[in-house]
């Protein structure tokens, strides 16, 4: 039916924007630890993101890469 | 610190309006060397612009081309003619 | 390593316009960042001249010469000897000269030279000086100081084109240059410096620009001991009326378009999460925010014009006095102003405080300068609960915005006079504050200044407070009230639980658990508060509540008790992460970010109490 299928759509919509923002509010918080730790879990999760993933992961190890000292004025 | 000191023979005591020829910094610590060099060395005229209420602290002097505005205790490190 | 890169590096005196020389050059193509393990801005920008060549760029801090006072000039001073550990030393320095201020230029000119690097000598600003009547012999000059002398005019378009020529005639392979003996200039050098100094621009046939009688005439009464008080006080009092008055026309254009937006996706799109999301979640909460963007822009284009003017330094001359009787320095104006806009920026502004004392205590205090973040806070609660009425000359609510921005200047002098107590603290407090030329405020920089504050506000709230208000929706509207049940969705919904849990601590204080869910998301950034307050009470409210302001709901919600409460909370509660993020980066440590934490909120909690009792008390 028409209307299920809609609103089958509409919350995954929901619950991906949702998890987006969650991860987004966790990633900017988070210390350069945490994030490595969620990137590894991700690894597992999404097998088909391993190469974005992978090269996010080099960068957060790299010792004083441009964005570790990006100065923050808000 | 230094209230109770003659500030007359020094910029301090130098009046607005009024001109005066740097005789001598008293160099000997890290404030009267960056007044040395911002422009107040020996044979240097300056002028006081203005200085403030009550205590004539600070002071807005002329010196080199530049305006600065001066403490009362800086000001007296700078001694004139 | 890339050797077809020259790095350049920009020397010069405070106030010489070499970062509008940088600008010109590099156009937008800058990074900013910081130096390791320091605090200090580190600017780098690209050129790429018309003949192909390019270069790195790299605007130091201004200095008055090699022997610092300040960290920013210890930086420079590093960066020029190649000490600075990672960072690689310089191939050239051009040294930028004020043409209106020679004498000092020139006398670090020699300082510099006496590093060995290869240097060119810029004159600056040679447009306004000619019309003074200055003159000199530019060959004579090079000869004289062994280096090219090129002049420039940097704020206009292609004012800095004999530069770049004189920079594409340099060998493309410099060999880096080793560390001559250099050693730090003493007392006689600097005597010596000046005498040198005097003798070339002698040489040369300098003739120093006329001061201009305008700006002595202007001083004169700007600098008045009881005129320009009155006039300062008088400025700011016009800043805030202008804030609240020029601004409602812009607001209530955003608001409708909000509103409108809301009701457009609410008639086009069935009912069901992915609509509440939108219309209660984003557009709700995220518009809340967004309405006040014209207040702030106003706000900073009156800092910015006073910054660019030339009349900042002077107010920190007028009040020296005042933070000099609870033990601040007067420089610490410029940075506690800046923190005006925002703490992040004055705090880092700090770094020209050169007691370490007096710096600690200017960081503490920083975040009870209301910043712009709190706007949205103030004008939301003063729309709500004080009546738009005119007293005489003055906007009833205009003086309560004052009145609020007074009460965290005085809280601010308390706690630094409360701390010089506790801690002692010696009484040198260096000021030495150059008082740069009035100038005109350059249109231009003033549009690009603006553009990039409106610029980090939106992408705030596009970023951070969107993420936070799709959280807070969704934990605002799960778990999903059982069918049949009465009240508003929100009531059965883990932010209400949350909120009933804090209400218990925050009731005495006459806040409500709407308030209390809010605060939570609001610790991100202060004016979060009121995007979560808007999405708080979408979900709560029925269709008709729901296009009403956000203003006219609270009002008819919370006591007016309430309302005040709220407003003495926010003079003092740190609800701002990035702020103690800053902290702790500047001071390196957590322990000040900590205290600063429990101190605020401890003080706002106090006086969100006393507002609230008396405010009861005098109701009843």
């Amino acid at each position: 039916m028409m209307s299920m299928a809609y609103d089958i759509w509409q919350q995954l919509l929901v619950v991906l924007t949702v998890t987006g923002a969650s991860t987004y509010i966790f990633w900017t918080v988070a210390g350069a630890a945490w994030r490595l730790r969620l990137v590894a879990v991700a690894s597992r999760v999404l097998p088909p993101l391993r190469g974005p993933l992978r090269r996010i992961r080099l960068r957060l190890e790299s010792p004083a890469g441009c964005s570790a000292c990006r100065n923050n004025s808000g | 610190m230094s209230l109770g000191n003659d500030p007359s023979g020094t910029l301090a005591g130098l009046r607005a309006g009024r001109s005066a020829v740097i005789e001598r910094v008293d160099a000997d610590d890290v404030r009267a060397r960056r007044l040395l060099e911002i422009g107040f060395y020996p044979g240097a005229a300056v002028e006081v612009l203005a200085v403030m209420w009550p205590a004539d602290d600070p002071v807005a002097v002329r010196v080199g081309g530049a305006t600065f505005a001066l403490r009362r205790q800086e000001a007296e490190l700078v001694k004139i003619r | 390593m890339n050797t077809a890169e020259l790095r350049i590096a920009l020397i010069g005196l405070p106030n010489c316009g070499k970062t509008a020389l940088f600008n010109r050059m590099t156009g937008g193509r800058q990074k900013v960042a910081n130096y390791p393990g320091a605090t200090v801005e580190r600017k780098e920008g690209e050129l790429r001249s018309a003949s192909g060549r390019r270069y790195r760029l790299l605007d130091l801090p201004g200095t008055y010469s090699l022997t610092p006072t300040t960290l920013d000039e210890a930086i420079t001073r590093d960066v020029a000897l190649g000490r600075l550990g990672l960072e690689p030393r310089p191939e050239t320095v051009v040294l930028v000269a004020d043409a209106m201020h020679l004498p000092l230029s020139m006398r670090l000119a020699l300082e510099v030279k006496r590093l060995g690097l290869p240097m060119i000598v810029v004159l600056n600003m040679t447009d306004i000086a000619r019309k003074r009547g200055y003159a000199i012999d530019r060959e004579r000059l090079s000869r004289e100081i062994g280096a090219p002398v090129i002049e420039t005019v940097a704020v206009e378009r292609g004012g800095a084109d004999a530069l770049i020529q004189c920079l594409d005639t340099l060998p493309a392979d410099v060999a880096p240059v080793a560390l001559t003996e250099w050693r730090e200039p003493s007392i006689e050098d600097v005597h010596h410096t000046h005498a040198e100094s005097a003798r070339i621009l002698a040489a040369v046939g300098y003739r120093e620009p006329k001061r201009s009688e305008l700006i002595v005439t202007i001083d004169r009464v700007l600098l008045h001991p009881l005129f320009g008080l009155l006039i300062l006080g008088v400025l700011l009092f016009f800043v805030f009326q202008a804030v609240f008055s020029w601004a409602a026309a812009p607001m209530d254009l955003i608001d409708a378009g909000v509103v409108s937006l809301a009701e457009w996706v609410r008639m086009n799109m069935t009912d069901g999460p992915l609509r509440s999301l939108l219309t209660d979640g984003i557009i709700a909460g995220v518009g809340s925010v967004i309405i006040f963007l014209p207040q702030i822009i106003i706000l900073f284009a009156f800092i910015l014009v006073l910054e660019d003017g030339g009349y900042l330094p002077r107010a920190a001359y007028l009040l020296d006095r005042v933070m000099g009787s609870v033990g601040l320095s007067g420089r610490a104006f410029i940075p506690l102003l800046s923190s005006f806009a925002c703490a992040i920026p004055g705090i880092m502004a700090t770094r020209t405080i050169p007691s370490i004392r007096d710096r600690l205590a200017t960081i503490m205090v920083a975040p009870l300068m209301t910043c712009s973040a709190r706007l949205p806070v103030y004008a939301l609660l003063i729309a709500a609960f004080i009546p738009d009425r005119v007293i005489g000359w003055f906007n009833l609510q205009g003086i309560v915005l004052f009145a609020l921005y007074f009460a965290g200047v005085v809280g601010a002098l308390v706690v630094v006079w409360t701390l010089k107590k506790f801690r002692g603290g010696n009484d040198e407090h260096l000021l030495m504050l150059e008082l740069p030329d009035y100038q005109w405020p350059r249109l231009g920089n003033l549009a690009l200044g603006l553009w990039e504050r409106a610029r980090l506000f939106l992408a705030r709230a596009g970023s951070i407070i969107l993420a936070l208000m799709i959280l807070l929706w969704f934990l605002s509207s799960y778990p999903a009230p059982p069918t049949g049940a009465s009240g508003p969705a929100i009531g059965y919904s883990f932010a209400n639980q949350l909120g009933q849990a804090l209400a218990i601590v925050l009731a005495p204080i006459g806040f409500n658990w709407q308030i209390s869910v809010a605060l939570i998301p609001g610790l991100a950034a202060r004016e979060v508060a009121v995007a979560a307050l808007g999405t708080v009470y979408a979900l709560s409210g029925d269709e008709e509540a729901v296009s009403m302001a956000l203003s006219s709901v609270i009002a008819s919600d919370w006591s007016l008790a309430t309302g005040l409460s709220l407003l003495a909370w926010y003079v003092f509660a740190p609800q701002c992460l990035a702020t103690l993020a800053v902290v702790k980066r500047e001071t390196n440590s957590w322990r000040y970010p900590l205290i600063m934490t429990t101190y605020l909120f401890g003080l706002a909690y106090l006086a969100a109490f006393a507002t609230y009792r008396i405010a009861l008390w005098f109701s009843a």
